[in-house]
């Protein structure tokens, strides 16, 4: 878009006769930076049980944010800034280069990774950190190194180190499944199983000091709301209420859930304080309200509600309790979920176009009510935000697989998540940790 | 003869102004396709020195006013750095007077 250009003038101060320009710049492009990072060099020809500058280009590829370059355009592979020749990274239209070197410290059997983030143009070191590790923490050591990069040039903390928390469903034989709870880094890799049942397990929601799950079980046979370790793997139920128990969810401060019961009746949301036990009715309506999820300032939830005919996204303040609708385009937007800056909500919405039958992620401005898509896929389900709110997981259907895939907030990226475990579904990605 | 010069001298004005505004904004466009905003800049502005060669060959980036935070200022400067040859007018004059050096300043505008 082009704006009418002002023409400032600033009298300088310098004694010079005449002024000078100032020109404007207010609109960027949104295309990812462009960022080389070369493979470490392996110092010891020893055999490496991660590759940790792969790791960093992939994590930061998937970001969205960056464009890696790939090895093979690489005109040379320095380990050290005096062996960088910046004429040839400027002319493959690099920003940024990252080299290093991973060696191994006989006395200790530990992995000594030197590396360094260079800016091309200034020749500045942006970064230069030397790191040890033991076989088990290089993968962590490799998301450290990729949030440090991510955050010195974008300004947010990059989320490569957090995790992600799902459920995956195995067909065991034609009618029985199993179903785990799940949790694995932040790129799909180092899964481990925290909970087994042969009974549907739902919507895990993590604590906001990251050491805990909730999540709905059928494992006794009907729905309860647990709370599990992610560490420890200690677990407690927390309230099987005749009828529905349902998408619990902390709130901010951690001292209370919101979820879904209808041990009064039909589907209504209640708070409930994990501290006294007492659960707090907050909705009053014939139609469902659930899937309830808090602003992180604490004063008001977002859910679902079908009081209006159709399942719809509504925003409430817990000051006064009065629901108010929110989404209005189509006949379907459940599952809402606040942006990390409360300004939108990210939620599940069918397609009204011609044509597309599907059910996409989208966003809404709260102020404006304007709605947006965010994604091309065609079965989506359950959003969840990433701590920085640049990224949302969610699960949606691949050749004939329920799998776990990324967008950036922007609609930039997208990837899949990879797994071996049958169908996965409910991701929830987890606070910094 | 004082109004033929008079004359003159408001055409060559008028070219002069004109120039600017079309190199201003031949210079704006070309980088702002380089400026890659980070995330979260709402607010932040930053100023840059631009000093150039006749050739329009960038000679020097400086940061004049920092918006205060180390990664918006980077990616000004990037934008300022990724453009190698910055579109300036012919005339020597013009370009002595407006574009040997000048500010940019980087404000994003409803991102």
């Amino acid at each position: 878009m082009y704006r009418y250009l002002v023409l400032i003038i600033i009298l300088m101060s310098t004694g010079r006769a005449y002024a000078e320009l100032v020109i404007d710049i207010e609109v960027g492009s949104a295309s990812a930076q462009p960022i080389a990072v070369v493979p470490f060099a392996n110092k010891d020809v020893i055999s490496l049980p991660q590759d940790v500058s792969r790791i960093i280009a992939n994590n930061l590829q998937r970001s969205g944010d960056f464009e890696t370059l790939p090895t093979s355009r690489m005109l040379g592979l320095p380990e050290r800034y005096d062996q960088v020749h910046f004429r040839d990274w400027m002319r493959l239209g690099q920003s940024y280069i990252v080299i290093g070197s991973v060696s191994l410290e006989s006395s200790t059997r530990r992995y000594v990774i030197d590396y360094e983030l260079i800016d091309i143009f200034t020749q500045k070191s942006l970064i230069s950190e030397r790191i040890k590790a033991s076989e088990n923490s290089l993968r962590k050591t490799a998301h450290y190194i990729s949030d440090r990069v991510y955050q010195m040039i974008t300004g947010v903390k990059g989320v490569f180190s957090t995790k992600i928390a799902y459920i995956s469903v195995k067909e065991l034989t034609a009618n029985k499944r199993e179903y785990r709870l799940n949790v694995a880094d932040a790129d799909g890799k180092g899964a481990y199983t925290l909970f087994t049942s042969r009974e549907p397990m739902l919507s895990p929601s993590w604590s906001n000091d990251g050491r805990h799950l909730t999540y709905v079980s059928y494992d006794s046979g009907r729905p309860a709301i647990y709370i599990q370790d992610v560490i420890s793997g200690d677990q407690r139920k927390v309230t099987a209420f005749r009828g529905i128990n349902d998408s619990p969810m902390w709130s901010p401060d951690d001292s209370s859930l919101v979820m879904t019961l209808s041990k009064d009746g039909n589907a209504e949301l209640y708070s409930y304080d994990l501290s006294s036990n007492k659960v707090n009715r907050l909705t009053r309506d014939s139609g469902i309200d659930t899937e309830a999820s808090w602003s992180q300032d604490g004063k008001s939830i977002v859910f679902t509600s079908d009081r209006g005919g159709t399942p719809q996204v509504y925003q409430m303040s817990l000051s006064d309790l009065r629901p108010e609708r929110l989404s209005f385009v189509g006949k379907y937007n459940t599952r809402p979920r606040y942006s990390r800056d409360g300004k939108s909500i990210y939620y599940v919405h069918k397609s009204v176009s011609a044509g597309d039958e599907g059910f996409h992620i989208a966003e809404i401005d709260i102020e404006s009510g304007e709605h947006r898509i965010l994604t091309s896929t065609s079965l989506d389900e359950s959003p969840s935000v990433a701590p920085n709110g640049r990224m949302i997981i969610y699960s949606t259907l691949r050749e004939g697989k329920k799998v776990l895939a990324v967008v950036s907030v922007d609609g930039g990226a997208k990837y899949f998540l990879p797994s071996n475990r049958g169908d996965v579904l409910e991701p929830a990605w987890s606070p910094f940790l | 003869m004082a109004e033929a010069q008079k004359a003159e001298l408001e055409a060559a004005k008028a070219f002069e102004l004109s120039e600017v505004e079309r190199f201003m904004s031949a210079i704006k466009r070309k980088v702002q396709t380089k400026w890659r905003i980070p995330p979260g800049s709402r607010g932040l502005v930053v100023t840059l020195r631009i000093a150039l060669l006749p050739t329009g060959e960038l000679s020097s980036v400086k940061v004049i006013k920092s918006s205060g935070n180390s990664a918006y200022d980077l990616s000004a400067e990037h934008a300022a750095n990724s453009v190698r040859v910055y579109p300036v007018p012919d005339d020597n004059e013009i370009f002595e007077k407006h574009f040997r050096k000048f500010s940019m300043r980087f404000s994003p505008v409803d991102i």
